[in-house]
């Protein structure tokens, strides 16, 4: 047992890292879309010639779930559980989950937050549909931080990559 | 380039050639009506002897009759018809049309008319059926259901609530009372009778059926049920016929369509015409027309108003004047004109910040799609889009027209980054023929190499907000506000510069960014930088806040003046996002290409691929060419406007034909 531990612990903590990657910052994307999808039908029911407008700014808190996906996959090749043979060790292992956790907690909470901002922006688009452009940009706002975290997660990976355990 | 000069503009002409020479200026669309000249005793605004009701109100008919004619036909649109614009009519077929007005009157009101009358007939039809309902439990009954009795009888005809047996009913009625019962039928709820009676009993049957709660029926008519129930079926059937031919007729005029939006259009450039017609000041003889122009339209209104005796007098606007703004650009720079247009139109003493835009705007959207293939996929349909609909509307045209450059621009760095749906050519070589066909990217691998392009994304974001600033500066000096352009601008560039310099010359910072190159400067070097902005910090420091007069208050602004430099560290970092939206495409068509490739190489292995290839793309295409448009808007709104530009200006609406169905051919 402890055998087996010790030979496939640091795989199994990829696969964890890589599964918390994507589905946390995926629920929270459906999360995220859903909230905004309750409003943008609420406003296509009024007016529906505004479809196009509220379903762009529905879509936005749904790229969260991308980079989870990114960062998930990434990790599964690198590792090589995807298309190649898994060998990594304990601590190799624990750095791959650490990289994800940042997309994974962020992806989380961002997705959600931009879910409700993309809410309040499509009530701003069934009042003033000519005020999009402004519109856009509220929820992007809050994209950032999950791009951010995204971002360090590519770096972590790509550095456990270099690391010698 | 840049934000068209408007001048103040007077029309004087002679009350005969009003209409004619209102038309012109509706046809120019060049001048946005504006009452600088005041009411007086020769001036008076009069009120047009037609009002603008009528045009609304045929206006909203045409609109109905299209309507209805689109309840029978849908008009014919395709998937792409809304790039499509509206239909070009030309001078001479606008005064053809104009004949045809009439005609499209008649046709309007005669399509309108046949549409109330279906509905009434419908109307009909739904009552003939109520009646058939309410005859289900009589058709058993072989009289008239009107029949009150004959010389000796009288005939009680209807239903007691409830479901009855003759014993229960026979008890209702006085012992000696001569009366026979017949049910004709019973449910739960109601139980039809007939009684017979002497005529002479007439009224104290009649309250013992009342005490029983017997209610005459519904239907009170001079036939047996059957014969009513056929009547009905008849009528319903006429009716149906007849709303049949009346639907025929409507279809008849679906080759109408044509006339009846030019109607409408028609009518709707009327009504601007007349609603400003009456709010020019007329004098007995003469009528004064008073706006805004763009300076460059000026000799051609001049031209088209030759043949009518005119004056045309035009003067500057005034210095605080709320006066309208336009943008004229190059055909390149106007396709990001609606991106600027969407935040906010310049103000007085702004620049029009389209031009350094569109400079930006195509390299930030390359790098966040960065594929080779998706942008050849944009490219190409954008331009097709654009050579298939001639007729497309301005603002859409520009819009496309961005996705086009953008298109073009992925091209570019998705050979820069060697990303062609991710790594198809190489997996699908390998994995189907065995040998792997690796294009090498033309600079390097963002996926291997990410910190590289997180250099070149963050140097773009610098360059991006130095131009800002710059921009900020080339407005400050254009207003004369030459402290404020040493102070917010100059001193700026100072403190910014001399700590990249310093950075530069720190092999820490090399070893993270660069791959531990040597660094550009010396140490020596970096402390220059580093003393530059010190000095530069001193200055905003004691300058920032130089609005106040308290040296408290000021030191205190100043600080926190100094303290925008985060600002500045995060806008920077903020361009990260070119690189992770750049990797998320080309990663995304690359696990594509891994689920392919998944399922073997036999037959069912290739279909696979193909269907988990294209289902994957698509999506990839949409959200990635969507994350790519949002997300350069927003580095353009925040990190760019947020140094140089506010906006709010008021668009320039000038009176004009606007029209919903048809575009009239522009000169």
């Amino acid at each position: 047992m402890i055998e087996f531990l010790h030979a496939n612990m640091g795989t199994v903590l990829s696969l964890l890292g890589a599964a918390l990657a994507a589905s946390l910052a995926g629920v929270g994307s459906a999360r995220g879309v859903g909230l905004a999808g309750e409003a943008a039908a609420g406003v296509v029911g009024e007016d529906p010639t505004k479809f196009g407008k509220v379903m762009v700014l529905q879509l936005l808190p749904g790229t969260q779930g991308i980079y989870g996906l990114i960062i998930a996959f990434i990790t599964l090749s690198q590792t090589g559980i995807l298309g190649g043979d898994a060998n990594i060790s304990i601590a190799k292992g624990l750095i791959y989950l650490c990289a994800c956790l940042p997309i994974a907690i962020a992806g989380y909470f961002s997705a959600i937050a931009q879910g409700k901002a993309a809410a309040a922006s499509i009530g701003v688009v069934a009042k003033k549909p000519d005020q999009f452009g402004k519109a856009m940009i509220f929820p992007i706002m809050v994209e950032t931080y999950a791009i951010l975290a995204l971002l360090v997660s590519i770096l972590a990976i790509n550095g456990a990559a270099n690391v010698a355990f | 380039m840049a934000i068209l000069a408007m001048k103040r503009v007077s029309i004087y002409g002679l009350k005969a050639d009003s209409k004619p020479i209102l038309e012109k200026i509706q046809r120019a669309g060049v001048v946005e009506i504006q009452d600088f000249v005041e009411e007086d005793e020769v001036f008076k605004k009069v009120k047009m002897p037609i009002s603008a009701s009528e045009f609304e109100r045929n206006i909203r008919d045409a609109e109905a009759a299209l309507e209805i004619l689109n309840s029978y036909k849908e008009e014919k649109s395709g998937l792409l018809s809304s790039f499509k614009g509206r239909d070009v009519i030309e001078e001479k077929d606008y005064d053809t049309f104009y004949k045809k007005l009439a005609e499209a009157k008649k046709f309007v009101n005669r399509i309108l008319e046949l549409s109330r009358d279906i509905n009434e007939k419908n109307g009909e039809i739904i009552r003939a059926s109520q009646q058939l309902d309410m005859l289900v439990p009589w058709e058993s009954f072989d009289m008239a259901l009107n029949s009150t009795g004959t010389e000796k009888t009288a005939i009680f005809i209807g239903a007691l609530p409830g479901e009855q047996n003759l014993e229960a009913i026979a008890a209702g009625f006085p012992e000696d009372l001569l009366v026979d019962v017949e049910i004709i039928s019973k449910d739960k709820n109601q139980t039809c009778i007939m009684a017979v009676a002497l005529k002479e009993d007439k009224e104290q049957v009649s309250s013992a059926l009342r005490a029983m709660g017997f209610a005459y029926p519904a239907l009170v008519v001079p036939y047996t049920p059957i014969e009513y129930k056929e009547r009905l079926l008849a009528e319903i059937e006429r009716y149906k016929e007849e709303i049949a031919k009346e639907e025929e007729e409507i279809l008849s005029y679906n080759d109408k369509r044509p006339v009846i939006k030019f109607m409408a259009d028609y009518q709707s450039i009327r009504a601007e015409k007349y609603e400003v017609a009456s709010s020019l000041p007329q004098s007995d003889h003469a009528f004064v027309l008073s706006g805004y122009i763009p300076e460059i339209n000026i000799k051609d209104l001049e031209q088209t108003l030759e043949p009518y005796s005119v004056i045309i007098e035009t003067e500057d606007v005034g210095e605080k004047e709320d006066s309208p703004v336009a943008l004229k650009n190059n055909a390149f720079s106007s396709s990001v004109q609606g991106v600027v247009e969407s935040y906010a139109l310049p103000t007085k003493g702004e620049i029009d910040p389209s031009f350094l835009i569109s400079l930006f705007y195509f390299v930030f959207f390359g790098f966040m799609l960065s594929d080779a293939a998706i942008g050849i996929l944009i490219f190409v349909g954008a331009g097709i889009l654009l050579l298939k609909n001639k007729n497309m509307e301005h603002g859409l045209r520009n819009n496309v027209k961005l996705f086009m450059c953008g298109g073009l621009s992925a091209i570019f760095f998705g050979v820069l980054f060697g990303s062609y749906f991710g790594d198809f050519f190489q997996t699908v070589s390998s994995f189907f023929f065995g040998k792997p066909l690796v294009i090498k990217p033309l600079w390097l691998d963002m996926a291997t190499n990410p910190m590289t392009a997180l250099t070149l994304a963050l140097i773009m974001g610098i360059i991006h907000i130095f131009t800002g600033l710059g921009a900020n500066g080339f407005q400050l000096l254009k207003r004369k506000k030459v402290a404020d352009f040493i102070f917010d601008v100059v001193v700026w560039y100072v403190v910014i510069g001399g700590l990249l310099v310093k950075c530069l010359s720190m092999q820490m910072i090399m070893d993270i960014l660069a791959g531990g190159a040597t660094p550009p400067f010396s140490a020596e070097v970096g402390n220059i930088g580093l003393y530059a902005t010190a000095a530069g910090a001193v200055v905003v420091l004691f300058m920032g806040g130089r609005s106040s007069k308290n040296w408290g208050k000021r030191l205190l602004k100043g600080a926190y003046a100094l303290y925008g430099i985060t600002g500045y560290l995060s806008d920077v970092l903020s361009y990260s996002r070119l690189l992770a939206l750049g990797l998320a495409t080309g990663v995304i068509s690359s696990v594509a290409n891994m689920i392919g490739t998944m399922f073997g190489k036999g037959f069912a292995g290739i279909v696979i691929f193909i269907l988990v290839f294209l289902i994957i793309n698509a999506v990839n295409i949409g959200i990635n060419t969507l994350g790519a448009y949002v997300h350069t808007n927003r580095l353009q709104y925040v990190e760019f406007f947020g140094r140089f530009y506010e906006g709010g200006g008021r668009p320039f609406e000038p009176y004009s034909i606007k029209t919903k169905y048809y575009k009239f051919k522009e000169k």
